[in-house]
């Protein structure tokens, strides 16, 4: 019976078969397989959301902190980043300015350079003098000049081991003997309580104009000569005056001084005891 | 150092505010400053004579005559701090910038009077007495904190 019904009964499954894909191919069978399919969908996504619900109640207090700490983290080298910032672009100013003095040095390699920073001021409102950060430790002596890479800023005026006032050549009692270009008639420069410079003791027929520039001399031993110190901004020239004067725009910004530099090899003279009395107090 | 670096450089005209002046008159004004007038008066000129160029003795002269005002606005009308701190901010101020300005004139410094006024001692005092009121109350609070109020047990 068994092998008489064996190749029928496959036939007909294969054909039960073949009939069903046929009609699943057709599109007839969807309606019927959406009926069978969603229980287990619905199951299977109602399964899944909770699942995922359970996971994250589980696994998020852990990543929530783990965010935290991260943040913290972050922010600490964000913090960090922008004070390394601040730091490195003060370096490069500092970079940029012991550059332009590096290069002012080397156009004068007659001379002999310290430099030193600026860290503070005279707090007597009447006096323009500033402190810094080099004494006599590092070799400097009362009266030596110092310059910045634009021109002279003024000469020292005490000194202690570790640091050193430097009077300005704004400074009322500051006079410097000068050279006015390309006259080449001598002057003399004073400071002010106003902190503008003025040239004096110029001869009345001294063919001098706005626009001349004007460098150290050199007389009277307390600063070496052709250091630049400014410009001549206007003249004031009367009839009855025994000399010209004039305004005078210095090449240095007082106001920013940072670095300077102070010419160690020089020696100002002392040329007092050549004076007769009257002069003595002229520079 | 704060006045050398920070306070001298804020400027009106050519005048500064003189913080050295100021914390002094302010302690002398606190609950058991008026002890040490002189003290005080002696401590700053050391400390602003060691910085500045000016003569230890000159800027002893200018705060010791502040102080000297101080002291006897206080015998007076010891119980109008703010008022005795305006009036020694201000005759403390000019009397010191005066005192400047004569050692200078004498050692033969050229300073116009007009301009020395009108440029530096006037800014001066008026940079002094705009900010003698929040240096007092600072001081105040480091008083309060270094000196304790005493209980009564």
């Amino acid at each position: 019976m068994n092998s008489k019904s064996g190749p029928w009964q496959s036939i007909a499954i294969a054909l039960v078969v073949i009939g069903i894909l046929a009609l699943a191919l057709g599109g007839y069978m969807n309606s019927i397989g959406q009926a069978v399919l969603s229980p287990f969908v619905n199951a299977q996504a109602w399964i899944t959301v909770r699942y995922y619900a359970y996971r994250d109640l589980i696994a998020s207090p852990e990543e929530i902190a783990d965010l935290y700490r991260r943040n913290a983290q972050l922010e600490a080298e964000i913090s960090n980043l922008q004070t390394e910032i601040i730091a490195l672009r003060q370096q490069v100013v500092e970079v940029e300015m012991l550059t332009t003095l590096l290069d002012f040095a080397r156009a004068r390699p007659q001379n002999d350079y310290q430099a030193a920073a600026v860290i503070g001021r005279d707090p007597r409102p009447f006096l323009q003098y500033v402190i810094i950060n080099r004494g006599s430790d590092d070799g400097i002596k009362r009266g030596m000049p110092v310059v910045s890479a634009e021109g002279l800023i003024g000469r020292v005026a005490a000194v202690t081991a570790g640091a050193a006032r430097v009077q300005l050549i704004t400074d009322p009692s500051s006079k410097v003997n000068v050279l006015i270009l390309p006259a080449e008639v001598d002057a003399v420069v004073q400071g002010s309580i106003t902190s503008d410079i003025f040239l004096d003791l110029i001869p009345q027929d001294a063919p001098i104009n706005p626009g001349d520039l004007v460098l150290t001399s050199g007389l009277g031993g307390n600063y070496p000569p052709d250091i630049l110190v400014g410009q001549i901004s206007s003249v004031r020239k009367e009839a009855t005056a025994l000399f010209q004067q004039a305004s005078l725009q210095p090449v240095v910004d007082f106001n920013r001084l940072q670095i300077v530099l102070i010419i160690v090899n020089f020696t100002p003279l002392d040329i007092s005891p050549l004076l007769p009395e009257g002069v003595q107090g002229r520079p | 150092m704060l006045q050398s670096t920070v306070v001298g450089n804020i400027r009106l005209l050519n005048g500064s505010a003189d913080l050295v002046l100021l914390v002094m008159v302010a302690w002398a004004l606190q609950k058991g400053g008026n002890e040490v007038y002189w003290p005080l008066g002696v401590a700053a000129g050391l400390i602003v004579g060691f910085v500045s160029q000016m003569p230890i003795l000159v800027v002893m002269i200018g705060y010791g005559v502040s102080m000297l005002i101080l002291q006897i606005l206080q015998s007076r009308i010891w119980q109008a701090p703010l008022f005795s701190l305006f009036v020694a901010v201000l005759l403390g101020s000019l009397v010191s910038l005066f005192v400047d300005f004569l050692y200078l004139l004498l050692i033969g410094t050229p300073l116009e009077p007009g301009v020395s006024f009108n440029r530096v001692i006037l800014p001066g005092i008026i940079l002094n007495l705009l900010i003698a009121l929040p240096v007092y109350a600072f001081v105040g609070e480091i008083a309060k904190m270094l000196i304790p109020d005493e209980v009564d047990l």
